[in-house]
């Protein structure tokens, strides 16, 4: 479980002061995926520091697996797990000698830590390197590193910051199933901060898009969908193209017209979902043979790049 | 504050120390050719060198008389008793290693994490801030410390090589050595390392943290120049009186150290 209370985050220099989190209030339930989405600077990284304690919130506070951030700091990080950004791991030390100092850390003891290295490197395809130092590896293996480096002491709740980065499909593939996985069989707390949005839409039973440090949505990608939604829109496959800008320009209730470089498919935006048998009778009796209709339904994407103009317009 | 996170801090910088190449030499080499470089060049040379040819070479001598480092020194020959004040004079490179030493680790301890983007991975952990200090600063101190009293071996015997020559007897060690070396050297590595991981923990990188670092030395040079000038003679009580007061100092530092460490300072660089 993870509840702020207003919770925000000022930075002063001495030229000047930034507030990279304001007011935020999020509730988290326990063993939900939720991603924190927003564009950079928006305040993600700021949000998780300040939840993994690393950052002293400059106003209002946080209760992160039932231990209140500021009053019981160790606690928390106890509770969690941290992929950060940049891979908090030692280069000149081997990948075991790396997950042997983090285990110790959280006080593992010494059999339970060697099998859940193991277990963790194996899943993770990193057993062969074991022994090897940690600078001799690829980006990728860096960030499956560093996700067993999360993971060794099995958190409760687990925060990743960008944790698709230097991945590869496959490895891209098998880290979703793993925190599915994580979230369903071992009903772990995951928040996952993120430019991703495919990886997030696929993943998250919540969004939550913060811009300039504020919280401007959140809920189900589905309900987000439905709230955010301009107008309807369906895509037309047809058998032969000539006129068809022509023919779907006549139509009074069908607007923004997108043929595609095939000529024979189109985006159209229409009144509502109720005009879509209007629009194919209209085309058929104009002599279009029609091949396919599609609701079109927009992506976290367009929501998300939408929501992130919209917010940046009204400032 | 617990010891065993303490300890396994210490162990991963003890870890990361031997496993890099610059700094092992610095801490092990570096001892080494000067504990085996300062006596080959100014101690072993006066075996070779006739008593009686030596006091009436002319040159003047005069200085002696203002050095008493034993209780029979009117009774030796100014050979002897050129011997004696050089040897006491390299010793003081038991005190000046462990000082410049643990800083080079010092620094790359904490600008170092912050240059190579793993602070946040350990102030993440269920480490408190003085777990974390301690056990960095035991990481730079504790190696070095042991690296100068390795290397203090060869020193002692090539000193007494020479002195069971000159002098009839083994010179070396004397309570001043001792003191200096098992204690005066290790409390003055204290201090300097925590003037180093101040520096550190104010500095952007770890090159600017050494560069900045190396400032911290220059009052045991002040201590070395006033020795060579006569000015100031380092006596066992002086050494005693020294260990006392930084006992105090090194105490007084690391509570300053401690409360200085600023997490947020350290990840953010703000």
């Amino acid at each position: 479980m993870i509840k702020t209370f207003q919770l925000g985050k000022v930075f002063s220099t001495n030229d000047s002061i930034v507030e990279a989190v304001d007011d935020l209030t999020i509730d988290i339930a326990s063993g939900s995926i939720v991603g924190l989405l927003g564009p950079n600077g928006a305040g993600k990284t700021t949000t998780v520091r300040m939840l993994s304690t690393i950052l002293r919130p400059s106003k209002g506070g946080a209760f992160v697996g039932n231990f209140d951030i500021l009053q019981e700091p160790l606690k928390v990080r106890e509770c969690i797990g941290l992929l950060t950004e940049s891979p908090s791991l030692y280069g000149r030390l081997t990948a075991k000698r790396n997950l042997r100092f983090y285990a110790d850390l959280y006080g593992i003891q010494k059999q339970e830590r060697d099998d859940r290295i193991k277990e963790l490197l194996r899943n993770f395809d990193l057993i062969d390197v074991i022994d090897h130092r940690v600078e001799t590896f690829s980006k990728g293996m860096i960030q499956k590193l560093s996700i067993c480096k999360a993971l060794i002491h099995d958190p409760e709740i687990l925060m990743m910051d960008e944790p698709w980065s230097g991945l590869s499909p496959i490895a891209t593939k098998e880290l979703r199933e793993m925190i599915e996985g994580l979230s369903k069989d071992h009903k772990r707390t995951i928040l996952i901060s993120t430019h991703n949005l495919a990886q997030a839409e696929r993943l998250v039973d919540e969004i939550l898009i913060i811009s300039k440090g504020k919280l401007i949505a959140s809920g189900t990608p589905a309900d987000l969908r439905k709230k955010f939604m301009v107008k309807p829109m369906i895509s037309i496959t047809t058998e032969n193209k000539e006129n068809f800008n022509d023919l779907l320009s006549s139509v009074e209730f069908a607007s923004n017209i997108d043929i595609k470089p095939s000529g024979n498919v189109a985006d159209i935006t229409i009144n509502s979902f109720q005009k879509t048998p209007d629009l194919i009778n209209h085309l058929v009796n104009q002599g279009v043979r029609i091949h396919g209709v599609q609701e079109k339904i927009p992506s976290l994407e367009e929501i998300y790049i939408k929501l992130v103009k919209e917010d940046k317009n009204e400032n | 504050m617990r010891i065993e996170k303490i300890i396994i801090i210490f162990r991963k910088e003890l870890d990361e120390v031997v496993r890099s190449k610059y700094v092992l030499f610095s801490i092990i080499g570096l001892p080494l050719l000067f504990s085996i470089f300062i006596p080959a060049m100014s101690i072993l040379p006066l075996m070779a060198t006739d008593s009686e040819e030596f006091e009436s070479e002319g040159d003047d001598m005069g200085f002696l008389v203002n050095y008493s480092f034993t209780s029979d020194w009117d009774e030796l020959t100014e050979l002897q008793q050129f011997f004696i004040v050089m040897v006491e004079f390299s010793i003081f490179i038991f005190l000046m290693l462990p000082m410049i030493l643990p800083t080079v680790i010092a620094a790359d301890s904490f600008s170092g994490e912050k240059d190579r983007g793993t602070v946040e991975g350990m102030v993440a952990a269920p480490v408190s801030d003085t777990e974390i200090y301690l056990g960095k600063i035991s990481g730079a101190l504790i190696p070095t410390t042991f690296s100068t009293w390795f290397a203090a071996i060869p020193f002692v015997i090539m000193v007494n090589i020479a002195s069971n020559d000159i002098l009839g007897r083994f010179y070396l060690p004397h309570l001043k050595f001792l003191i200096s070396l098992l204690l005066m050297g290790p409390l003055l590595g204290l201090a300097s390392t925590n003037g180093m991981v101040w520096v550190s923990t104010k500095t952007s990188s770890s090159r600017d943290a050494q560069q900045l670092g190396s400032l911290i030395i220059l009052p045991l040079m002040l201590i070395m120049i006033g020795m060579f000038a006569g000015v100031l003679m380092i006596s066992s009580i002086f050494l005693w009186v020294g260990v006392v007061v930084l006992i105090g100092i090194d105490i007084f530092l690391i509570k300053i150290g401690i409360n200085l460490l600023d997490r947020e300072k350290w990840v953010t660089g703000a």
